[in-house]
């Protein structure tokens, strides 16, 4: 399984700290760009929401302005005044700008963009109706100009004529009955103009029966009058009544084609723009409600988004400093209880977190080596333990055997036997020379233990020569065969007198524990190089160490010959210490006939 | 102190073991127990081992052991725990030792048939205590 603190601890704290964090870290920037990316989709829809807004207002207007143009029109048709004219020109550039301007965006929907051709096309036919309409009114006026107007005056100067004839024959009875067509013919035109403003039917009857009854007068007053100027005059304005009615006629056909033309077919056009304009009004409302809902759904879900979002950094946060609380707290609370075992003495205590690589990491390896120094320091006491010991021991003993040995040979020189005096004196000095020896060798002990030595170049054949010399003065050296193998030719840069004692120390055991029953007794000494290292291997065929005793052969006051003890027990400790001074190690291996010792030392120890 | 039962095994009351490494105290100690009873026979062994070789060729098991501890090959207190595994030990076990520790005190008399304890040189009282305890015919 991924050890999470076995992750953790190979940072700093500080970085683990860091690390702990960044899924907060992820977590707030998730939540920002989340955030940006909503208040964009926010700021697009609210631009889209006060568009539609503006739109549904352009419709509106729209509208408002298709109802105005109409009202316009209308005036217009029924009072055709040229002002009137100027202001729908002004509406409907107006009313084309706003189509201009709305033009692009019904195209984003469908049913809004189908709605507005129909409405743009609409206003294109009723556009070009009212130019129609506009063209049928001039048409009435140039016929009530051309037409109407000659005829009424042609009507009335025939008519003041007659009555003038009529009068100055002092025909006052018929001059009365022109008069009568006089006021009717006024009366008919008066009737035309009130259709100019009102085209109601009802005038145009009136007209067309005032008209009969003055034909009908006419003739009959015709029939009356024998004056032939006169009678010709009448019958001239009864032809002129015909002429009028053909014309009134015309103008009541053509009055009723624009009527039709403004009262149904554009007012139904603009019915249909103002119908199509709300309807799109409807649609865009109806838009502009769902972006509203979208919008509000959309707060929603952010708003739940977010809380989650929130909820989840929250336990992150939380997840990564409890880790980082646990991976930092655990192996220092570990660490606590281990120096406080180590400080009551406990020193096989397993130290935790060594292999750390953050501080608690560096703490451990100091601890480490605390704990390494306790178990150098109890392994030192239980060393000083055993070396007061056997010192106190092997110090008095002779010293007490002496004492007594001495009063033991008073006595015998006073008794006469002379034998056991000269006994107890001989033991006494052989007592006293152990003693020295002993004595000699903790000196040696203590001098090689404190000794404060740099390393140097050595010559190590010449070195294995003058300890073999200095040891010649040795009782039994002539008996032993002394054999050379000395292969070593490296530079060897180490601590001299260190060598040198175990040299001296292995070779004079070797010549002391000869074994005088074999007939050749030999020492070999073999140097050779392995792998950065100097091998010093010495060889004998002396008494050896026996099998049982040999686990035991470096510690401290060991002797293996009790017949043969003349050694103080501190030699091979010494070797071994000076061994592992010189970084190196000392092995014994039982040969069957004798001892191997084998020195094994980088051939370069720093300085 | 409780008298020593009537023995079954065989031992000769007359031979006494020294076990020392130290040629002065062997000789010091046989030299006391000789001008105590000059009848009785003194042995002598340098170490554990040669003591227990000694004892394994021997018929009858000496009266008395004199045993020292700091020795070079096998120790007193080695020799006293192989010794503890034969079936019949010399009746009268003594240390004679320069070691005043308790240590060593307490590990020697841990053997049961380990009688006494004695410091270096031996003297006549000590003999006389042995004998009053244990070997008074």
């Amino acid at each position: 399984m991924f050890n999470i603190f076995g992750f953790f601890s190979r940072f700093p704290i500080f970085t683990q700290i860091l690390i702990g964090f960044c899924p907060v870290f992820f977590a707030l920037v998730f939540l920002a760009v989340a955030n940006n990316n909503n208040l964009n989709f926010f700021v697009e829809n609210f631009s889209d929401f006060s568009q539609f807004n503006e739109k549904r207002l352009a419709f509106q207007e729209i509208e408002k302005d298709t109802v105005e143009l109409q009202r316009n029109i209308l005036v217009y048709s029924y009072i055709g005044y040229t002002g009137v004219l100027k202001n729908i020109d002004f509406i409907q550039q107006n009313l084309e700008a706003k189509f201009d301007s709305i033009s692009p965006w019904t195209q984003q929907d469908e049913k809004i963009a189908s709605r507005f051709k129909r409405m743009h096309k609409h206003y294109i036919d009723y556009k070009s109706g009212f130019k129609e309409a506009v063209k049928v009114r001039s048409l009435l006026a140039e016929l009530k100009k051309d037409k109407i107007k000659p005829i009424s005056l042609q009507a009335v100067e025939l008519l003041n004529s007659v009555i003038s004839n009529l009068e100055k024959n002092q025909n006052y009875q018929f001059a009365f009955a022109a008069g009568n067509l006089k006021d009717a013919f006024f009366q008919a035109e008066m009737n035309i103009r009130s259709f100019e403003i009102s085209p109601d039917s009802l005038f145009i009857k009136e007209t067309y029966s005032l008209i009969d009854t003055m034909q009908n007068n006419a003739s009959e007053l015709s029939i009356k009058i024998e004056d032939r100027s006169t009678n010709k005059k009448i019958d001239e304005f009864i032809r002129l009544l015909t002429d009028f009615r053909f014309e009134i006629t015309k103008i009541t056909n053509i009055n009723r084609v624009y009527l039709h033309l403004v009262n149904v077919v554009l007012a139904g056009k603009a019915a249909e723009i103002s119908k199509l304009s709300s309807e799109i009004g409807v649609l865009v409302s109806q838009k502009s409600a769902d972006i509203t809902y979208d919008i509000s759904t959309q707060i929603f879900q952010s708003a739940k988004y977010y809380a989650l979002l929130s909820i989840t950094a929250g336990i992150l946060a939380m997840i990564g400093a409890w880790l980082i609380a646990i991976s930092i707290s655990k192996p220092v609370r570990s660490m606590a209880k281990t120096l406080s075992l180590l400080a009551k003495g406990e020193p096989d205590t397993t130290i935790p977190g060594l292999t750390r690589k953050d501080e608690v990491g560096e703490m451990a390896k100091a601890a480490n080596e605390f704990k390494n120094m306790a178990v150098r320091l109890e392994q030192q006491t239980v060393e000083l333990e055993e070396f007061s010991y056997r010192t106190s021991h092997d110090l008095r003993s002779p010293l007490v055997s002496s004492i007594a040995l001495l009063k033991t040979a008073k006595k015998a020189f006073a008794e006469g036997n002379e034998q056991n005096g000269q006994v107890s004196l001989q033991l006494v000095q052989s007592s006293l020379e152990k003693l020295e020896n002993l004595v000699k060798d903790i000196l040696e002990l203590t001098r090689t233990k404190n000794a404060q030595e740099e390393p140097q170049t050595i010559d190590i054949n010449a070195l294995i020569n003058e300890c073999v010399q200095q040891l010649s003065y040795l009782s039994d050296f002539n008996a032993i065969d002394m054999q050379y193998d000395l292969q070593f030719d490296q530079p060897l840069f180490t601590k001299k007198s260190r060598v040198k004692l175990v040299i001296e120390n292995l070779i004079s055991n070797s010549v002391k524990y000869y074994d005088n029953q074999k007939t050749h007794s030999y020492i070999k000494i073999s140097t050779f190089y392995n792998n950065g290292t100097f091998n010093l291997v010495i060889e004998d065929n002396s008494l050896g160490i026996p099998k049982h005793q040999q686990n035991k052969i470096f510690l401290m006051f060991k002797r293996f010959h009790p017949k043969t003890a003349f050694g103080s027990g501190l030699g091979l400790y010494m070797i071994k210490k000076s061994a592992e001074i010189l970084e190196g190690s000392i092995v014994y291996q039982d040969t069957g006939g004798g001892s191997k010792f084998t020195l094994t030392i980088p051939t370069q120890i720093p300085l | 102190m409780t008298k020593l039962a009537p023995e079954k095994r065989t031992m000769d009351i007359s031979v006494s073991l020294i076990v020392d490494d130290n040629e002065a105290d062997q000789f010091l100690t046989k030299l006391v127990i000789e001008e105590f009873n000059p009848n009785i026979e003194v042995i002598s062994a340098y170490d554990g081992q040669e003591a227990l070789d000694l004892l394994s060729t021997m018929d009858n098991q000496p009266g008395i052991i004199f045993l020292d501890i700091n020795m070079p090959g096998m120790n007193g207190l080695e020799f006293l725990e192989e010794y503890s595994r034969w079936e019949h030990q010399a009746p009268v076990i003594a240390m004679l030792t320069t070691s005043e520790q308790t240590k060593d005190r307490q590990n020697s008399m841990s053997y049961g048939f380990v009688r006494n304890y004695f410091t270096k040189p031996l003297g006549k009282e000590d003999l006389e205590i042995i004998c009053a305890n244990y070997l008074n015919p």
